[in-house]
């Protein structure tokens, strides 16, 4: 009897099954137009400059949102292009001149460029907009200030389509500065629609509602799972980009992306780990694109607080104990540029990031832990974040064994990714410690600026020089073809040789890998997504 | 009768009470233990002391940790579970989509484990020592003994990679499908309401690699389980005394037997449950499975204290009524607790 009723149930479903409609939830775009991207990271909100905003949501600004100027991208010609620092290229302003001495920028509007919802962008979206970014504190108020802007004040709006910036002093930093993600260019009449009292920046609504004028317009976001972007047809600040819709799909196992991209269910994989990439490329059936991050570098940190560490010799010692290729082959990969075996003490050009002037040498190292007065060694821990283990604890494990060989002992400490900038950048108080930092603005005197000054943020070391602080100080605006300016970055550059409170290991890359006939992944400084040069056959 | 029932129901939930009081103030203070500052965090890797003072205003960290609390039930009493830092989303937006998604998978990997382990079992425990014991015996210690992110690499490996017989492991469902109108949150049911057979069948393909992933660690303590308690229950008296009146044998091992040695096999099913929504981090993570574990492990990185505490009072909950639910099927199966006995 029971199994009467069970196979009633079962007719009765089947039933069920075969009478449904069968209307198909299906988006309906053709492959061809559709590009699919597969990535680690998630976004966690459409606003920029909303407090909490991670770093994968950046492409957000990068896409849907315009800047008044950007840089230029040029092709690397392995299927992958890298912007270019030294160019910058019209976006919103179609054009741009220095008045006042120097101390302002005025920029013109496109006369026929519009938000999505066709109401024209003009100067005062702008000021609202940039008023915004310094207004609302956290990273983009930073961001603005390392550009020397920090004030509404200075904004100005001249005329309907024509926008100046004043500067407090001339600044080689600010027009770069413009170009960065931060400064976006908000549909400022739908933003004010939807503020409130208490919330005059209209955090809320931009959080889940981008208001903009970019190339690609939000077709649905799925926080945790997906963002679906759709191309905005009248975009006119630059050129139409090939794909109609673009899926940015979160797969977290790096593993899954790379079955994934290697079945070719996915166009694009992003942040694959370096054993990965090496070994698609090696296959040769993909794409891969491995290309250097600019103003990065990789280092080994040592903390001047600490007592041995302030003896030169001693950071000397620990840079010729370094086991340079055996690092760069087992944590890298070997993807990335050596930043060891230098020809000599002294730069021979003003390029950053070059190599130092060290080299394994584990004679030198014990001789000059001799002269420093430590024959014996000492010990001192490694400390690393885990947030970055794929790199740090090989790293971590390859010094320990060298430099057991020089008679020093180093215990690995390791640090969870969420104390970690409290603990490195903050307290700074990590003895030996794996560090990595990328500078937004490609200059070298940026980087010191960051890292070599006295209490700086990135400056983890605790490494304290006047000359490098008065020679940042007059470099940081200069322009580059200013005369001292070379001489400067070169002697800044042979201070950090011949001092070495940090030691660089390697520049890394970013790692993508493409489905034949898929061409347009951008290297930017800021490492996200930018889907507007993506093309597909 | 059913008074009486209803009585002990309500007492069991009673009893639940001063434990959800406990989850919350744990979940409270083990939060506020996790090292790492989250204003230090979320205002950015280059945010100076200003910016970051101005998000612990913001976020309410300035103030002490008693008054911190007293905010917390408040909002909580008012059904706000605060927003996520990580994600940017309301906590409790984010549970009640991700919720459904680890329930989902992990009631179909316990569905998946039961009907292959309780026959195996069972077959193992009437016939010991045959092949079909000895398959018991190396099902159970090939699944007690392979970590959970290893099979599921391994079957990904085997059946999308190289076979391509499983869709892409790219989550809930291929992106050329919209997810059916929130119902239940479960996929696989909620396309079938909306009458949407291509969307059922394309999540129900996306089900099956990690419910079976899962269903292979569920399996070998089920199994294990139902083959010992089946051992004991073939070996006593009361079977003996069945037999020997000539009962069929069928009969014997249905309601005699297996109804004895149900007891022990509910009790482990409410542990393999647990241990399951456990497990599932690691299926979420290698078949991009939007669930609840994920969010909570990212969460927990991040020193995301409202985010952690939604999801360990969500937590406290579904262990309070599964506990309630496995003590109700007690009293039915078992008649030393049942109330009219």
């Amino acid at each position: 009897m029971i199994q009467t009723s069970f196979r009633k149930t079962i007719t009765a479903l089947s039933c069920l099954l075969i009478s449904l409609s069968l209307s198909v939830n299906v988006f309906s775009a053709g492959r061809k137009d559709t590009l699919v991207i597969v990535t680690g990271a998630g976004v966690n909100s459409m606003d920029i400059h909303r407090t909490g905003t991670n770093r994968p949501s950046y492409q957000v600004a990068v896409n849907m949102y315009d800047r008044l100027v950007t840089f230029g991208v040029k092709s690397e010609g392995n299927g992958g292009f890298k912007y270019d620092s030294t160019v910058i290229e019209p976006e919103l302003a179609t054009s741009w001149e220095l008045v006042d001495d120097g101390n302002a920028y005025v920029f013109k509007l496109r006369e026929d460029a519009t938000f999505w919802d066709g109401s024209p962008v003009t100067a005062m979206d702008v000021k609202w907009s940039f008023d915004r970014a310094v207004s609302l504190g956290g990273f983009p108020a930073v961001q603005m200030k390392a550009g020397g802007m920090t004030s509404p004040d200075q904004f100005e709006v001249i005329d309907e389509k024509t926008f100046k910036v004043k500067m407090t002093s001339p600044s080689k930093l600010t027009l770069p500065d413009l170009a960065v993600p931060v400064p976006i260019i908000i549909n400022s009449d739908v933003a004010k629609k939807n503020a409130t009292a208490e919330d005059p920046w209209a955090t809320e609504y931009l959080h889940k509602n981008p208001a903009g004028g970019g190339a690609y317009m939000l077709e649905r976001w799925d926080p945790g799972q997906q963002l679906v972007y759709k191309r905005f047809d009248d975009w006119k600040n630059g050129d139409l980009p090939a794909m109609k819709r673009v899926i940015v799909r979160e797969v977290p196992s790096a593993a899954t992306r790379r079955a994934l991209v290697e079945r070719g269910d996915v166009d694009v994989a992003l942040g694959l780990p370096n054993k990965d990439s090496k070994e698609l490329a090696d296959a040769g059936k993909l794409t891969v694109v491995s290309s250097t991050i600019d103003n990065a570098l990789h280092a080994v940190g040592m903390n001047l607080e600490f007592e041995p560490f302030q003896n030169v010799k001693v950071r000397q010692a620990i840079a010729y104990a370094l086991p340079y290729q055996d690092i760069f082959d087992a944590a890298a990969y070997g993807l990335g540029e050596k930043m060891w075996g230098g020809a000599s003490m002294k730069p021979m050009t003003a390029e950053w990031p070059q190599p130092f002037p060290y080299s394994t040498d584990l004679e030198k190292a014990k001789a000059l832990l001799v002269e420093a007065g430590y024959p014996d060694g000492f010990s001192v821990p490694i400390s690393i974040n885990l947030g970055f283990a794929q790199w740090t604890e090989p790293t971590a494990l390859l010094m320990q064994e060298s430099l057991a060989k020089i008679g020093i002992k180093a215990d690995i400490n390791k640090i969870p990714g969420a104390s970690w900038r409290t603990k490195a950048l903050v307290e700074k108080g990590l003895e030996l410690h794996l560090k990595n930092f990328g500078g937004w603005l490609n200059y070298p005197d940026y980087y010191f600026y960051w890292v070599y000054i006295k209490g700086h943020l990135f400056n983890s070391m605790n490494y304290d020089n006047s000359e490098v602080a008065s020679l940042v100080d007059i470099t940081l605006p200069m322009p580059v073809d200013a005369p001292d300016y070379e001489p400067n970055v070169k002697r800044l550059m042979e201070i950090g040789f011949e001092e070495v409170p940090m030691v660089p290991i390697w520049q890394p890359t970013l790692e993508v890998a493409m489905q034949p006939g898929v061409e347009g992944f951008v290297n930017w400084f800021h490492r996200q997504l930018d889907i507007r040069a993506f093309t597909k056959q | 009768m059913w008074t009486q029932k209803l009585k002990l129901i309500g007492q069991r939930f009673a009893l639940a009470t001063p434990t959800l009081l406990g989850v919350i103030i744990i979940a409270f203070a083990l939060t506020r233990a996790l090292p790492g500052d989250p204003a230090v965090y979320f205002a950015g890797i280059t945010a100076d002391e200003e910016s970051i003072q101005q998000i612990r205003e913001e976020l309410g960290l300035d103030k002490s940790l008693v008054i911190q609390f007293f905010v917390y039930c408040e909002n909580l009493l008012k059904g706000d579970l605060g927003v996520s830092l990580s994600t940017g989303q309301k906590v409790s937006e984010e549970l009640s989509s991700r919720f459904p998604a680890s329930l989902e998978l992990t009631l179909t990997g316990l569905f998946l484990a039961l009907i292959t382990s309780i026959p195996l079992g069972i077959l193992a425990a009437m016939y010991p020592n045959s092949w079909v014991d000895h398959l018991c015996r190396v099902l159970v210690t090939a699944g007690a003994s392979t970590p959970i992110f290893f099979s599921g690499l391994f079957f990904v490996f085997i059946f999308y990679y190289l076979l391509g017989w499983a869709p892409s492991p790219i989550g809930r469902l291929d992106f050329i499908y919209l997810p059916p109108p929130h119902v239940t949150g479960f996929y696989t049911i909620d396309s079938m309401i909306a009458g949407d057979t291509e969307t059922f069948w394309a999540s129900l393909k996306q089900i099956v690699l990690p419910a079976i992933t899962l269903a292979v660690f569920a399996l070998a303590p089920i199994a294990r389980m139902t083959r010992s308690a089946m051992l004991t229950a073939l070996g006593s008296e009361y079977v003996k005394a069945a037999t020997a009146n000539g009962l069929n044998s069928r009969t014997i091992i249905f309601v005699y037997a297996l109804r004895n040695a149900s007891l022990p096999l509910l009790t482990i099913m409410g542990l393999v449950f647990s241990y399951l929504l456990g497990a599932n981090v690691l299926v979420e993570k290698v078949f991009s499975w939007p669930g609840i574990g994920s969010f909570a492990v990212d969460a927990l990185v991040a020193s995301d204290y409202a985010a952690v505490q939604g999801f360990i009072l969500c937590m406290a909950l579904l262990f309070v009524f599964l506990n309630l639910f496995i003590d109700i099927l007690y009293t039915l199966v078992d008649p030393r607790v049942g109330i009219d006995g």
